[in-house]
């Protein structure tokens, strides 16, 4: 299949006070189009310095020594700012790590997600309001025309996440990287959200880039697995075969961490519950 | 919606401070704007005979002087009045200004950062340093007297104040997530500094503005005390106590009058500033 996303060699250094330490030491990645794709690490293994790099969102004493990320055949380590810019606004869209602190806490929820649609989708202030309202039915939020005049801080977590997975689909992007999208949630909650984003994105054409710590989280709806350590990918493999086989010593110290439940869950059924309920919403 | 909080009825303290402070200072923008028709006598009127009459409270209390009069036998209600919107003008002309140009200043220096920053901030220090009342003094001594020149005077030294507190903030709020955020989607600079940042320190401005407000009056007060406001056939709360402090002794309350209209004043600006941010902060509203 034809790759959306391609990084090929890339080294990421932060430096500090004259001294350079290196982030990233070569990381080769390819994620297919309309594949979910897992990414999973201890922290501090370079995951989210990775998923800025494909933003460009870089903090600004970090730079990218060498190698290239190619996003749709294009190198977007050589386009200017603003061309890098408008590239990863348009087609990249992220779904962040803390609902809570994600969103502008003084702008209500309707306003954000019209931003949006008016920036990239050419909408005027009144269609980009009829579709933010399809869009937060479509993520499952009940009254959305009520949740649209709210302010952040009177949604809890779960819808804020709700609220942030909207704007990330809202412009069909070709690729969504979601950065630990359901740490900062409670355990239920997290179940909804996973569902959620397996079910938008069997809906669409967008691929997702799933970054975690936590296999059994990933190993729920991801195509193909990659294990990162310390700056490195070490191994990538379809979701089955990684955990009949797991290659790395590293892959397998995680799977022996991972909880049996998750595993069990995964031989048994892969995708089917997921499926199941979200049609009974539909 | 959860509406908790500290509460005194069913008003939360918020509230109260801004019917509070709000209460006085529309009384004081009646009074300004409305003074020839409600102050009593002409505040320039003297009527020599009857000099330094005592307020309502006191036995020897004339009933055409409400607060009895000054040295010259003039109204000294009609001349509080009169003085009042002296105080108001520069309280609002002179603190939104200061605020437009220290918010501005702030907003790039936090927001852009380098060089501009750093340009900024050293001017920020290096006009701490001077003590501002002799800095105020000064300014007005050299530009000459007038309303125009304590205004000027006032935002010259005071952008400062607002430059500080709002560059600290936007540094604190540029490190928020939903910039990030807004810098994904794909927001441009100055749309995320206009349409994400401000509103976040609007509150923050609100209370700095009302404070700047009460400062203004009090700075005002000390050039027209030394007598470098507007010209001296004007009445302001300043100038009062000047004159007043010659009698204290005979007529205490020519002085301490104003002196009180001035503590009013700035205690209404400040609750009423205060109010209105725990009220406007949707976080706060908690």
């Amino acid at each position: 299949m034809k790759s959306i996303l391609n990084i090929e060699d890339l080294h990421l250094e932060v430096r500090q006070n004259q001294l350079a330490n290196t982030v990233l030491s070569g990381v080769d990645l390819s994620i297919d189009i309309g594949e979910i794709h897992g990414l999973v690490g201890d922290s501090g293994a370079g995951k989210s310095m990775l998923a800025k790099a494909i933003l460009g969102i870089l903090p600004a004493a970090t730079r990218i020594r060498k190698g290239a990320i190619y996003f749709d055949g294009k190198d977007i380590t050589r386009l200017d700012r603003k061309q890098r810019r408008y590239l990863a606004s348009r087609h990249i869209a992220m779904i962040p790590q803390d609902p809570m602190t994600s969103l502008n806490p003084v702008r209500r929820i309707g306003k954000q997600v019209c931003d949006v649609l008016q920036l990239h989708m050419g909408m005027d202030r009144g269609e980009a309001q009829q579709e933010t309202q399809s869009l937060l039915d479509q993520v499952q939020i009940r009254e959305p025309e009520t949740v649209m005049r709210k302010y952040p801080f009177e949604l809890s977590g779960g819808m804020r996440q709700r609220v942030l997975i909207a704007i990330a689909f809202s412009c069909k992007p070709e690729l969504i990287i979601a950065d630990e999208p359901t740490t900062a949630l409670d355990v239920t909650v997290q179940r909804q959200i996973l569902q959620l984003i397996k079910y938008l994105q069997m809906n669409s054409a967008t691929a997702l880039l799933f970054i975690s710590h936590d296999l059994g989280v990933v190993a729920k709806i991801c195509d193909r697995i990659s294990i990162m350590q310390s700056g490195r990918v070490v191994e990538c493999q379809t979701a089955e075969s990684l955990f009949d086989q797991p290659q790395h010593a590293y892959t397998q110290s995680l799977l022996e961490t991972t909880s049996k439940y998750y595993r069990f869950d995964r031989s048994t059924n892969p995708h089917s519950e997921t499926v199941a309920e979200h049609q009974d919403h539909a | 919606m959860n509406e908790s909080g500290r509460r005194f009825g069913s008003l939360s303290s918020g509230h109260i401070r801004v019917y509070l402070g709000g209460s006085v200072v529309l009384l004081m923008i009646i009074a300004a704007v409305f003074a020839p028709w409600i102050a009593p006598h002409d505040p320039l009127e003297q009527d020599l005979i009857s000099g330094l009459l005592p307020p309502f409270w006191s036995s020897d209390y004339d009933s055409a002087y409400l607060l009895g009069t000054d040295s010259l036998g003039r109204d000294l209600l009609s001349r509080l009045i009169y003085g009042a919107r002296i105080a108001l003008i520069v309280a609002i002309v002179a603190a939104t200004l200061a605020a437009v140009l220290g918010t501005v200043l702030g907003l790039l220096a936090g927001y852009f950062g380098g060089l501009f920053d750093t340009t900024i901030s050293r001017m920020v220090d290096i006009w701490m340093s001077f003590p501002p009342v002799l800095l105020s003094i000064i300014l007005v001594a050299v530009i000459g007297t007038g309303l125009h020149s304590v205004i000027i005077a006032i935002v010259v030294i005071d952008w400062t104040r607002f430059c500080r507190v709002v560059r600290a903030e936007v540094l604190v709020q540029r490190e928020q997530e939903y910039i990030t955020s807004a810098v994904t989607i794909g927001l441009g600079r100055w749309t995320i500094l206009w349409r994400e940042i401000l509103p976040n320190i609007v509150p923050l401005l609100i209370t700095l503005l009302t404070l700047e407000m009460g400062i203004a009056i009090i700075v005002e007060a000390i050039l027209s005390f030394v007598g470098l406001s507007v010209s001296s056939d004007q009445a302001t709360w300043g100038g009062l106590i000047q004159e007043g402090r010659l009698y204290v002794h005979q007529a205490w309350w020519v002085m301490t009058l104003p002196v009180l209209c001035i503590i009013a004043s700035v205690l209404a600006f400040n609750a009423l500033g205060d109010g209105l941010r725990s009220i406007l902060d949707p976080v706060m509203r908690r």
